[in-house]
């Protein structure tokens, strides 16, 4: 506790700042170089921290020295240190704007030069002798080459400011220009703050205030290379605690043996080389327990994503195989929430694929438009944006409010969105929201993301592609199974059409006799006979002309079509429908609601006959459906309600009818297109060819769409859609 | 006694038709196809033809053509189980006095072939 404060008294002020110096650039270079071992901008970084170091821990011992002699050396082995220093930094400074490799034979020079010089420091070429100036007990005065030495410093120094201007002005890469602010600003603070060293050297009087700069500007350094790299502390610092107390223990051992039993030296360097030869397999020992508890978490959940990445491209069904991503991502890597977006062609948008929050149903919207800010970056990037990132960059700018990827990512609630690309296209792409624990997403974390995306990319087109076939497929095979009924049709109705001709033909003449030759029937029994015969031709002659209303049916639909297609104005053919309609159902039992504004809607493109009895049928359909729920309900209140809506929707018309009917069970919805297919409780109302024929006219003739949504008990909806009648010039 | 021809490639519609007719005085020729119907109207016209669209070998309007092309006056009404427009256009252009669709119900045939005859 003495000795300790006795020291602290020994140190000056400038002693002071050298010893926070070579702290902050020893701790901060260990940092940033065990944060990437094999990068260039880590390595030279630690060289120039390295050399900083060097400089001030000699500055420090210089500071504290008592004799005269001491301080001499150390002021010179100072000098060596300090050679080192600009080209360490112009080095860092070309590989961080990388232009390091157009430079690699100067560098390589500029090592070997101040190696050389480095050499002259200890001489008295460098730092003549020392002597007191203004409070300083000894002070350097220079030698012969000390003046080239500073010049060769100012030459480093300013070609560095000269590329960091040159990267600043360079508007392709916003993130580059701050960095690049950054260091320019720690330049001038470092450099500056170092160079109120020199002029006491030629015994001009200014105080060296400016030397506690120097950590000012290790700090800025470090915080441009890792700022926006979003580092994890914990495992940099964790390495870096190994090495130092790892390579303390393999030099000071042996050091504390020698000190401690000066006279067996023999043991002290055996110890040496014992813990030299031992010291990197505990080094890497201790490295990889440490990672392996530290990242315990993250190793395991990266295991799953990569193994579901894997899998991801056998699943089918796009739907199955988003919801599979959102589950695995937010069970693994427990955020709040997780969804996928799905880039949709027919809409030009991205729809929301799946969702899945941990908490409450997360509030994310269903659609996200192609031409946001966000989905720019992502193509342009191809990297994970994230918020906080964008947060703090626009933060630094003053203008958060202003930006509208930090707007974009806020409405989708996303911390990190992760772009799913094939080529150049974006396919879709990730978002995640918090993680649970509160904690940011590393590097590391990042580039599994973007594995898992991609490849999630790939799986989302292997879907769509497989969906698309097998819609192709369907539709293949349905207009096969049509064409084929088609065929099969026209032979058909006219076979049957002909029977039933020669039927109708047959009870008719029989009836006819029966009427001519009624006079004969003179007894009762004979009367009874004539009459039963009379009715069962009737009933006979009922059944030929119902099963004639099947085969016109079944004409209409093969019926070759689109010939004859005008603008037709749709409340004309309701109308015209409604009036035909009038001679099948009680139109009284129901009433009908025009929804729509007759001069607002625009006229259409189609045939008015067949549009005609598409109305016909739709409004005969919704009849039955009421009149069966009215049978059926029991309600006495029931009010058969049938409303029409015409609704211009850009280039097309949507016309819906809405019945409060007895709708369609769920299990019979997918049957309701197919042909002879009918629900309606009088059977011998239906022919089942009614929504066939309505499909037929407006999918097939028509090129428009036909939807049905139906609720049992509730009510159907029939929405058509068809194309607006372009005007004629 | 007013004689029409009917035209048809089933057996029953023709026998029935006969049957029908008879008991109204009317006396009726039957052809089962196309070139049967020519030869018959050939030998004498008849007051009025009902002539199946849709048979094998000839066709109904393939009757009416030829008919058209013998320069042969005679009034014909197409009996037929199709709707298509075509067919009905070109036989009214042929000359063709009306359509009866099949099943026909016997009031319409009965009304259709008095307007066109007197029995």
């Amino acid at each position: 506790m003495i000795a300790g404060l006795r020291f602290l008294s020994m140190i000056s002020f400038w002693a002071f700042g050298a010893g926070i110096n070579f702290i902050a650039s020893v701790a901060l270079g260990l940092l940033v170089y065990f944060r990437d071992r094999r990068n260039e901008k880590h390595i030279s970084f630690g060289l120039f921290t390295l050399s900083v170091g060097a400089w001030s821990l000699c500055y420090f011992l210089w500071q504290i020295s008592h004799a005269r002699a001491e301080a001499l050396f150390w002021c010179r082995a100072l000098m060596a240190g300090a050679v080192f220093i600009p080209i360490c930094y112009l080095h860092h400074i070309l590989s961080f704007l990388n232009r390091a490799k157009k430079f690699r034979w100067l560098i390589v020079a500029s090592y070997v030069l101040a190696g050389i010089l480095s050499y002259f420091c200890f001489t008295k070429l460098a730092v003549l002798n020392v002597r007191p100036r203004m409070l300083f007990r000894y002070w350097p005065t220079a030698g012969e080459i000390f003046l080239p030495i500073l010049l060769i410093w100012l030459f480093y120094a300013g070609w560095s400011v000269v590329e960091l201007l040159r990267a600043m002005l360079d508007p392709a890469d916003q993130n580059r220009r701050r960095q690049a602010g950054y260091l320019l600003l720690a330049t001038v603070i470092g450099w500056g703050g170092a160079a109120t060293n020199y002029p006491l050297w030629f015994n001009i009087q200014v105080l060296p205030v400016g030397n506690i700069f120097i950590s000012l500007y290790i700090v800025i350094v470090a915080y441009a290379i890792i700022r926006y790299r979003m580092l994890d502390l914990r495992i940099a610092f964790t390495r870096a605690g190994i090495f130092v107390v790892v390579y303390a223990l393999v030099l000071g051992l042996p050091y504390l043996l020698i000190y401690k039993y000066p006279k067996e030296h023999l043991w002290a360097l055996t110890a040496m080389a014992f813990l030299a030869t031992v010291g990197p397999f505990i080094y890497f020992y201790l490295n990889r327990k440490a990672e392996e508890k530290l990242l315990k978490e993250q190793r395991r959940y990266q295991a799953t994503l990569i193994q579901a990445s894997a899998g991801m491209g056998r699943i089918k069904d796009l739907r199955k195989l988003l919801k599979l991503i959102v589950r695995i991502l937010t069970r693994a890597v427990r955020v709040e929430h997780s969804a996928v977006y799905v880039f949709d062609k027919a809409r030009q948008t991205y729809l929301l694929g799946a969702v899945l929050s941990s908490r409450d149903p997360a509030a994310v919207p269903e659609t996200f438009p192609v031409n946001l800010a966000l989905a720019e970056a992502l193509i342009k990037t191809r990297k994970p944006v994230v918020a906080d990132e964008e947060r703090k960059k626009w933060e630094d700018l003053g203008k958060k409010d202003e930006s509208l990827i930090c707007r974009e990512l806020s409405a989708l609630r996303g911390e990190l969105v992760v772009p799913s690309m094939i080529e150049n296209r974006l396919v879709g792409f990730v978002v995640l929201g918090q993680k649970r624990s509160g904690k940011v997403f590393s590097t590391d974390e990042l580039s599994v993301f973007t594995i898992l995306a991609n490849q999630a990319a790939l799986a989302i087109e292997n879907a769509l592609f497989y969906d698309d076939v097998k819609r192709t497929q369907e539709q293949l095979f349905k207009a096969e199974k049509m064409a084929t009924i088609g065929t099969m049709a026209d032979g058909l109705s006219h076979q049957i059409n002909n029977r039933l001709h020669a039927m109708g033909f047959i009870a008719g003449d029989m009836q006819d006799t029966l009427a001519i030759k009624r006079q004969l029937f003179d007894t009762p029994a004979l009367k009874e006979i004539e009459q039963e015969l009379t009715y069962a031709l009737t009933r006979l002659q009922d059944n030929v002309a119902r099963g004639g209303e099947v085969v016109q049916g079944l004409m209409k639909y093969t019926r070759k079509g689109g010939e004859g297609q005008a603008p037709c104005d749709i409340d004309k053919v309701f109308n015209a429908a409604y009036e035909m309609v009038q001679f099948k159902i009680k139109v009284g039992q129901m009433k009908i609601l025009k929804a729509y504004d007759i001069p607002s809607i625009p006229m259409v493109h189609g045939n008015f006959t067949q549009l005609q009895e598409v109305f016909f049928n739709l409004i005969d359909n919704a009849y039955d459906a009421m009149m069966q729920r009215k049978t059926e309900g029991k309600d006495p209140d029931y009010k058969a309600v049938l409303s029409v809506n015409i609704l211009p929707v850009g280039e097309q018309v949507r016309i819906i009818f809405a019945d409060n009917g007895i709708g369609v069970k769920d299990q019979d919805r997918h049957k309701l297109f197919t042909p002879f297919f009918t629900t309606k409780a009088s059977a011998k109302k239906g022919t089942g060819l009614g929504l066939y024929v309505i499909r037929k006219i407006i999918e097939e003739l028509h090129g428009g769409r036909v939807e049905v949504e139906s609720t049992y008990l509730s009510g159907t909806t029939m929405t058509l859609t068809l194309a607006v009648a372009k005007e004629l010039m | 006694m007013p004689k029409i021809l009917v035209v048809d490639d089933e057996l029953d519609v023709r026998e029935f038709s006969r049957s029908f007719f008879k008991k109204r005085g009317i006396e009726v020729l039957t052809a089962a196809d196309g070139s049967e119907a020519l030869d018959l109207i050939a030998q004498g016209v008849p007051d009025l033809v009902l002539l199946d669209v849709r048979m094998d070998g000839m066709s109904g309007v393939d009757v009416l053509r030829e008919l058209r092309r013998r320069d042969i006056r005679v009034k014909v009404v197409m009996v037929s189980g199709t709707e298509d427009d075509e067919i009905i256009r070109e036989s009214a252009s042929l000359g063709s006095l009306g359509f009866i669709h099949k099943p026909l119900v016997l009031e319409e045939l009965q009304r259709v072939v008095f307007s066109h005859i007197t029995p």
